[in-house]
Formats: C-alpha cells, sequence, structure tokens
C-alpha cells in the first residue's frame, strides 16, 4: 500500500512538472535559453482557469538577445517540423515573428502554443484544456 | 446463630450433600477460622484441602476468562481498521492530486508571487498582448477556422 501511495504521488508530481513535455521549446519554458531572472514566468493551473475551458496556461514574457533569439527560432523550428500544415501558422516581418502551434490533443484536451516576437519583446503561451484555441486568449483578455 | 453453629449445621448439610456452592465456600471459610469445634477438627485438614481446591479453580477460571481475544486481533476490527486506511489513504492520495492540480504563480524577474488577483491579471495580460498581437479581426478568425 505504501508502495503505491509513493508511486501514485511520483505520477502525479511527473504530470504536473512535464506539461509542455515533448515540445523542444520546453527548454525555454525551464529557464535554459532565458535566465529566469530576465523572465516574466505566468503559471496557472486548475479552478482558477476553467472559466475559460482550461486546465493549464504557462507563458513567458521578456526581452531577448541576439543569440537567445536564434536558439528559440531553432527550438520553434524543431517543433513545426514533420507537422502537418493545417496544425500551425507562422507569419513575419521586419517588426513581428509570429507563430500559432496546435498540438495534438490529449483526449479531450487541446493544446496550443503561441509565440510572438515583436523587435526584442518575446511572448510565449503554452496552454491545455478542452476550449484552449486562439478565441480563448481573447476571452481571457476581456476583449 | 455463631460461628460454632455455622460449622455444624453446614458440616451436616455438607456430608448430607444438601449445601450450595456458596455453603461450601462458607464452610471452608469458617474451618479456615479459628474457632472449629473439637469435634469437628478431624474434618479440618480435609475442608483446607478441598478450600485449595476451590481457590486453584477460581483462579483457573479468572484465568479463562482473562484469555479474551484482544479487540485488535478480531477479524471484524481488522476490517474496519482496514477500511479506515483506506479512506485515510484515498483521502490523502485525492487531497494531494488536487493540491498538485492548482497552481498560481508568477515569477516576475525572479520574484516569487502567489497573489492570485497579482497573477490572474498578468495572465490575462499576457493574453490580451498575444490576442493583439494579430492585429485584425480576419487574422483571429482564420486562426480560429484553423484550430477549431
Amino acid at each position: 500500500m505504501k508502495r503505491w501511495m509513493i508511486i501514485m504521488m511520483l505520477v502525479s508530481c511527473q504530470m504536473v512538472a512535464l506539461a509542455q513535455k515533448g515540445l523542444h521549446i520546453e527548454s525555454l519554458f525551464a529557464g535554459k535559453v532565458v535566465p529566469q531572472e530576465r523572465m516574466v514566468e505566468t503559471r496557472v493551473r486548475g479552478r482558477s482557469l476553467s472559466k475559460y475551458g482550461l486546465t493549464y496556461f504557462h507563458s513567458l514574457r521578456f526581452s531577448m538577445k541576439d543569440k537567445e533569439q536564434k536558439e528559440i527560432r531553432r527550438l520553434l523550428k524543431q517543433d513545426l517540423e514533420g507537422r502537418p500544415e493545417q496544425d500551425y501558422e507562422t507569419s513575419s516581418d521586419y517588426e513581428n515573428y509570429k507563430v500559432f502551434l496546435q498540438l495534438p490533443p490529449q483526449g479531450t484536451t487541446k493544446r496550443m502554443l503561441c509565440y510572438r516576437e515583436h523587435y526584442e519583446q518575446v511572448l510565449v503561451i503554452y496552454m491545455e484544456g478542452p476550449e484552449a484555441s486562439f478565441k480563448t486568449l481573447e476571452k481571457m483578455s476581456n476583449k | 446463630m455463631n460461628n460454632k453453629d455455622d460449622i455444624r449445621i453446614l458440616t451436616e448439610r455438607f456430608f448430607n450433600g444438601d449445601t450450595t456452592i456458596e455453603e461450601e465456600k462458607e464452610l471452608y471459610r469458617l474451618y479456615q477460622g479459628r474457632y472449629v469445634p473439637q469435634d469437628l477438627q478431624v474434618y479440618r485438614e480435609m475442608m483446607l484441602d478441598l478450600a485449595a481446591i476451590g481457590v486453584e479453580e477460581d483462579t483457573t477460571t479468572v484465568k479463562q476468562e482473562a484469555i479474551v481475544i484482544p479487540i485488535w486481533r478480531r477479524p471484524l476490527f481488522r476490517w474496519i481498521a482496514a477500511v479506515v486506511a483506506l479512506v485515510v489513504i484515498g483521502g490523502t492520495t485525492t487531497l494531494f492530486i488536487h493540491n498538485s492540480e492548482e497552481e498560481c504563480v508568477a515569477y516576475i524577474y525572479g520574484q516569487k508571487v502567489t497573489d492570485h488577483n497579482v497573477v490572474m491579471n498578468e495572465l490575462s495580460q499576457t493574453a490580451m498582448s498575444m490576442a493583439n498581437s494579430c492585429g485584425d479581426d480576419d487574422v483571429a478568425q482564420q486562426l480560429d477556422e484553423m484550430f477549431n
């Protein structure tokens, strides 16, 4: 019984810690590309998100350096590789670089990664939930 | 009636086989005392032996009564204990998982913030910035069509 309890605890910890697991951009969320001292990170899970139809929301906001930009774009490129075109949208111009990626759902849980560069300002959002979509972001911002 | 009369009557009843257990105990007690008539002294040794046997029997009875299965060794108690343990462990696990599924935290330039309002405000601002980044409604609509 004690053994089962320990296993259950470990499994739950794993589930909490590895929400972005499987994505290359996960190392950015883990603070391996840009130090966490230079970021504003938001992590919300549970009841606070239920009104938006989400179960998990993780965002990063920071100013990047050139070297970091290269690394981040490399990670994004790797995450987009091999995915069907209808699963993602990218746009790029002098001021902006954007990536919207719909990840394969896990059961009824949709997963979405949004990335936006505006000059050196970066915004990354990873979200999960039955209603995870671009529309949800609008709802969350009370637009 | 004094002790001498008692002992005499009870002895007679004893040999006639008319005494009750209680009366026999009383008889033994009287023979253990100092006032045993001279003519009954011949029975004294026998009565003391019988009294001793009676005490041993009583002790055995007490011992038998003392060998009662402790409550924690009874099968029913064990089942109840197992159910209670399951409920406690299940409850604790549920609580643990529930707490693991609840998170509301922001790290603002390395500073941990757990104030719900601050975190939710940051979340709202971030969502707004991302939503606004698509500029016109056409792009937003396009994204919605793509992902829904």
